[in-house]
């Protein structure tokens, strides 16, 4: 017995340090939303969906902003809609021994919107299973949390560094949280991606219920929370004219909503859908990269202003 | 609770080392501790499920009891029938409930007659078909006076509910296992050593064969109809190796952990797709549930007392009852009536015992005959595995359909090569290890420890790397 058990113990020792090694090459390049939970806690945020995450571009605003480092903790609509998960992964991820940071809080319908598999009287939130609830150590490096329960690849694609490659195009996170997503795109390539997401954006809508008061709760639990630690601005992301369409189906008054409230919460609401047509989407629903950096500036400028 | 969870892999050396360190001296106490962890390692999944084994357990040991002690016949069968009515009478509910509710609806409107039934929300709690078939062979055996009654309510328990094979076997024999369960375990290193071994190859054909397998199964099959016939026979030859990787790995792992406790499980797996023809496949494919179907039904039956015709039809009731067994889907009826197809035959030329023996048994390799053989069997059953797979037997018609168009000698359209290179490593060490339980059992154990410590290090690792993430095993649905 005695036997055995050293060997085994030796033998697990060499094959965990083997895997920790593995999982300590982790990086950007191992999904769109890991690097994120490495990261230190940070003073200023951009929160919200993928929108967010792959449109809002944090050296943009590092270049214009003085004494900013804003930092991308966006993931997306399925893990980031307003509620209790994502409130409490904001709270996680702030550096609260500063007040003088940025906070851009993205809303959009979806992020506000009552799932069907939401059950308010509960307090349930569809996003509950997913990482944004189950990852509580959001500055862990490597976070071995995330690796062993929420990413999907093959642990070989940590060390090859191909899980965000594909056919040369440039997927990844970069050190600000940014999801750079670089297409090596043609027009009829990017008109049936648009396509798709919009045929699926119109299935999706019936997985939704309309303007859900409990998330909106959490919305304003959000920005009330992050006041006190800095300036916050609600940011509406330019989209497709299709999507807004969709959007507006959805809810129809979503801006004259926000536009309300932003005015309750004594916060400034920055609405750039004035430049649904002047911009470029790989999808539809998330901007390309120049276009991401002169919405950056856009918003970047505004605040600015309105400081 | 799954083999290939991190959960497993805590739960696994609490258990070892509580059952060797704590209660090694106390027989009872192992076994408690045996039937308290595989109810853990059960409610893992659903506690709620945990009555029904509970329920199953004493109705068995309580109607054993009354078998030993009644000799009037009518009363002992009036037992047997007891324990089969209940445990046929669970799983008959909870498995084929929906099945026949939805298919009278579809007749009754089929002959004008619609009927609007209550069809119930039932989950099938798993392992109910392998520990249902466990007891009542306990019961059979009891009435035909082949085995003592256990008085051991604690050791049938843990007979009953022994974690390694509980969801998903191998069935075992009560003949087997029960009696194991009466005598003091001890710990022997080359044991314990061979057990670990059986996981490691386990882990591996589930986590890199099957879970690999299944990612571009699932993407064929689901879009069979955009892919050229060549990737649709690609996605079958990979579900034959994802079914069989899968169901094999957990019975090695199922094996392997038995043997880390001091228990030997039978081989479920022979090594099936060097099988010759489709008798010796069925010989080595799924033994514990083959043998149980003969033993519990085809002889009952007649088995091949009163001719030929007799034999046939049992034979082909069985290959049917098999099929039924697996899921409540024509398709899987569809499929045990194929492979009858495939053994009748052979049966009815008195062929079906021609290869007895392990294929190629004094050489390395086959001979040209042997290959062909081979080939054209493991073929045979890539097709019926398409039925097994197949949502329905619409889906199945027309996967077969796309199989066999022009586009055959196209280059696949999916070409996974790591996955390739895999597949052509694992056949080639199950061939060097087909003589033998598993495939590496006795493979490397002449080489220095180093050595060998290196390769276990290898496929630990290629695990960790090409493994896919955590996914059930498929007969957990059975």
């Amino acid at each position: 017995m005695k036997q055995f058990l050293i060997q085994i113990a030796v033998f697990s020792v060499a094959v965990l340090i083997s895997c920790y090694f593995v999982f300590t090459q982790a990086d950007g390049y191992t999904d769109a939303f890991y690097l994120k939970f490495t990261t230190p806690k940070q003073h200023s945020l951009i929160i919200g969906s993928s929108r967010a995450g792959q449109g809002l571009q944090p050296h943009i605003f590092n270049e214009a902003l003085t004494h900013t480092s804003i930092y991308n903790y966006a993931f997306s609509r399925i893990h980031t809609p307003y509620g209790r998960p994502y409130f409490e992964s904001i709270q996680g991820k702030l550096d609260t021994t500063r007040q003088d940071g940025v906070f851009i809080v993205e809303v959009n319908p979806w992020s506000i919107s009552r799932h069907k598999i939401d059950n308010m009287d509960s307090r349930k939130f569809w996003e509950e299973t997913t990482f944004i609830n189950k990852v509580k150590n959001v500055s862990s490096n490597p976070n071995l949390k995330y690796l062993m329960n929420f990413y999907t690849g093959r642990n070989v694609e940590i060390l090859t560094k191909k899980g965000g490659n594909y056919h040369n195009e440039i997927v990844f996170v970069d050190d600000f949280g940014w999801f750079k997503v670089k297409l090596k795109d043609n027009k009829q390539r990017k008109q049936k991606r648009t396509d798709n997401l919009i045929q699926s954006y119109e299935i999706l809508l019936e997985d939704y219920i309309g303007l859900s008061n409990v998330r909106m709760t959490y919305l304003k639990k959000t920005i009330l929370y992050l006041k006190p630690y800095g300036d916050v601005y609600l940011v509406r992301l330019p989209i497709d004219p299709r999507m807004l369409a969709i959007e507006n189906s959805l809810m129809s008054d979503f801006d004259l909503q926000l536009e309300k409230a932003a005015i309750d919460w004594d916060v400034d609401y920055i609405n750039l859908l004035f430049m649904n047509e002047q911009v470029e989407f790989t999808d539809g629903n998330h901007l390309i990269i120049e276009s991401g950096e002169r919405i950056s500036k856009l918003v970047a400028d505004s605040i600015q202003q309105l400081k | 609770m799954l083999f290939n969870s991190l959960d497993f892999a805590i739960f696994l050396p609490i258990v070892f080392a509580l059952y060797w360190f704590v209660f090694q001296k106390h027989l009872r106490a192992q076994n408690l501790l045996i039937v308290v962890s595989s109810y853990v390692f059960y409610g893992w999944w659903d506690w709620r499920f945990l009555a029904l084994i509970l329920f199953s357990t004493l109705v068995d040991y309580a109607i054993g009891v009354l078998l030993h002690k009644e000799d009037r016949p009518s009363q002992r069968k009036l037992y047997l029938w007891t324990s089969i009515v209940v445990n046929i009478g669970l799983l008959g509910f909870f498995k084929y409930y929906n099945f026949f509710i939805d298919n009278f609806t579809t007749a009754f409107t089929f002959f004008g007659a619609p009927i609007e039934p209550n069809s119930l929300n039932i989950i099938l709690p798993v392992g109910i078909s392998f520990y249902t078939f466990q007891t009542l062979s306990y019961t059979i055996d009891v009435y035909r006076r082949k085995l003592e009654p256990t008085k051991d309510v604690v050791a049938f328990a843990a007979f009953v509910s022994f974690f390694p094979q509980l969801v998903a076997g191998p069935i075992e024999r009560a003949t087997n296992l029960l009696p194991q369960f009466y005598r003091q375990r001890q710990f022997h290193y080359s044991k314990a050593v061979d057990g670990l071994r059986q996981i490691l190859w386990g882990l591996f054909k589930k986590v890199v064969i099957a879970d690999n397998c299944a990612i571009f199964v699932n993407t064929i099959f689901e879009g069979h109809s955009n892919y050229s016939a060549s990737t649709l026979f690609l996605g079958a030859v990979f579900f034959a190796f994802q079914i069989y990787c899968d169901f094999s790995g957990y019975s090695d792992i199922a094996i392997g952990t038995a043997r880390l406790f001091g228990f030997n499980l039978r081989q479920n797996f022979a090594f099936p797709y060097f099988s010759r023809d489709m008798a010796e496949f069925w010989r080595r494919w799924h033994i514990s549930l083959t043998t149980w179907f003969r033993d519990y039904v085809y002889i009952p039956l007649g088995g091949s007392k009163g001719g030929q015709w007799m034999q046939l039809r049992n034979v082909l009731i069985i290959f049917l009852v098999s099929g039924f067994w697996h899921g409540t889907n024509w398709t899987f009826i569809a499929w045990g009536a194929l492979n009858a197809a495939y053994f009748l035959p052979l049966l009815w030329m008195n062929r079906n015992r021609k290869h007895t023996d392990v294929v190629a048994e004094h050489s390395l390799l086959p001979s040209v005959k042997e290959l062909i053989l081979m080939g054209l069997t493991f073929m045979a059953t890539v097709m019926a595995w398409v039925l097994f797979r197949a949502d329905s037997l619409s889906h199945a018609m027309a996967y077969y359909k796309g199989m066999f168009s022009s586009s055959i000698m196209s280059l696949p359209e999916i070409r996974p090569t790591f996955l390739l290179v895999f597949l052509f490593i694992f056949v080639v060490v199950e061939w060097f290890g087909r003589r033998r339980q598993y495939a590496i059992e006795i493979l490397w154990v002449s080489y220095p420890r180093w050595v060998r410590l290196s390769i276990y290090y290898v496929i630990v690792m290629i695990i960790f790397l090409y493994g896919s993430k955590e996914k059930e095993f498929i007969y957990f649905q059975f």
